[in-house]
């Protein structure tokens, strides 16, 4: 017996905060971030007959989020260069200073090391997800993953 | 080996690779190394935490995507009704009957003028050269 197909409310709530996490860690901005997300879940309700596995929603609105969020950071970037801001909360581990720093070293970290460990770090997105994203070999994401947490360990002093 | 050459298997071993057996065997015999672990294994869950918050949702979010929703969803309901109202209105404009123009001072004319006019002439129009308006001979019978 098939489980009742959940209603487009559930796979909001279900997905709203990966859909987030995903424009925020191309955008690096709340504001920006969350209208990605609306406008992702606008183009779902519109879409969701072309989706051929249920199953598949979270994977499938996280990958659209991921698109949203690059074709506005071209926007940006034709437009002019952006500081990027990080959301306010600060980790009780760091201090404020040795976050900025980290912060400062992930904004200077090679984009496509950045890219998979601001995706991995994602509660809720396994690897097999953040290869579907970005549309890389799964082993791809665990390597580049394994390097980028390396090389802010080694240069986080 | 030296401590420092243990460093690259050290930093993997904080990352949460499995320890080769040669790292595990220094480690049982360098103090150095086994505080130098803890403090990377430390540091790389801070890394993880810094990276992690920044993505944190604003409280909310669903609620606000839904609500956004809901909205598009009533929209079009609203862009036909409002469709229909502007035919309607254009309906109404296009059929009306042409207004009357104004009365102006040069085209007004006195309603004593028409009743000055005699009928018959209003009728026929004005008489031609050599033609009479009422031939009435002697013998016609009134």
């Amino acid at each position: 017996m098939h489980a009742p197909e959940p209603s487009f409310e559930d796979r909001v709530r279900d997905a709203g905060r990966i859909v987030y996490a995903v424009a925020h860690s191309v955008l690096r901005d709340p504001a920006e971030a969350e209208d990605v997300a609306q406008e992702v879940f606008l183009m779902a309700y519109r879409k969701l007959d072309q989706l051929r596995d249920a199953g598949h929603f979270r994977a499938w609105v996280a990958r659209m989020s991921w698109r949203q969020a690059l074709n506005r950071k071209r926007g940006w970037r034709r437009r002019l260069a952006r500081d990027f801001r990080w959301t306010a909360a600060r980790p009780e581990s760091a201090a404020p200073e040795q976050t900025l720093t980290l912060q400062h070293e992930v904004e200077r970290m090679p984009e496509h090391l950045r890219e998979v460990l601001l995706l991995a770090a994602i509660e809720g997105l396994d690897a097999r997800e953040v290869s579907a994203i970005l549309e890389i070999p799964e082993g791809t994401v665990r390597s580049r993953l394994h390097a980028a947490r390396k090389h802010l360990l080694e240069v986080w002093k | 080996m030296t401590c420092r050459e243990w460093r690259p298997a050290l930093l993997d071993s904080a990352l949460g690779l499995t320890a080769a057996p040669p790292l595990a065997g220094h480690l049982e015999a360098c103090a150095e190394c086994r505080a130098e672990l803890k403090r990377l294994r430390d540091r790389a869950a801070a890394i993880d935490a810094v990276v992690a918050r920044a993505a944190a949702p604003p409280p909310g979010l669903e609620d606000r995507i839904l609500e956004r929703l809901a909205h598009r969803r009533r929209w079009p309901a609203l862009a036909a009704a409002g469709a229909l109202a502007a035919a309607l209105l254009l309906f109404a404009i296009l059929t009306r009957p042409a207004p009357e123009p104004p009365l102006t001072l040069s085209s007004w004319q006195s309603p004593t003028r028409s009743l000055l006019t005699p009928p018959l002439r209003v009728a026929v129009g004005p008489p031609r050269l050599g033609e009479t308006l009422f031939p009435i001979s002697p013998k016609s019978k009134i």
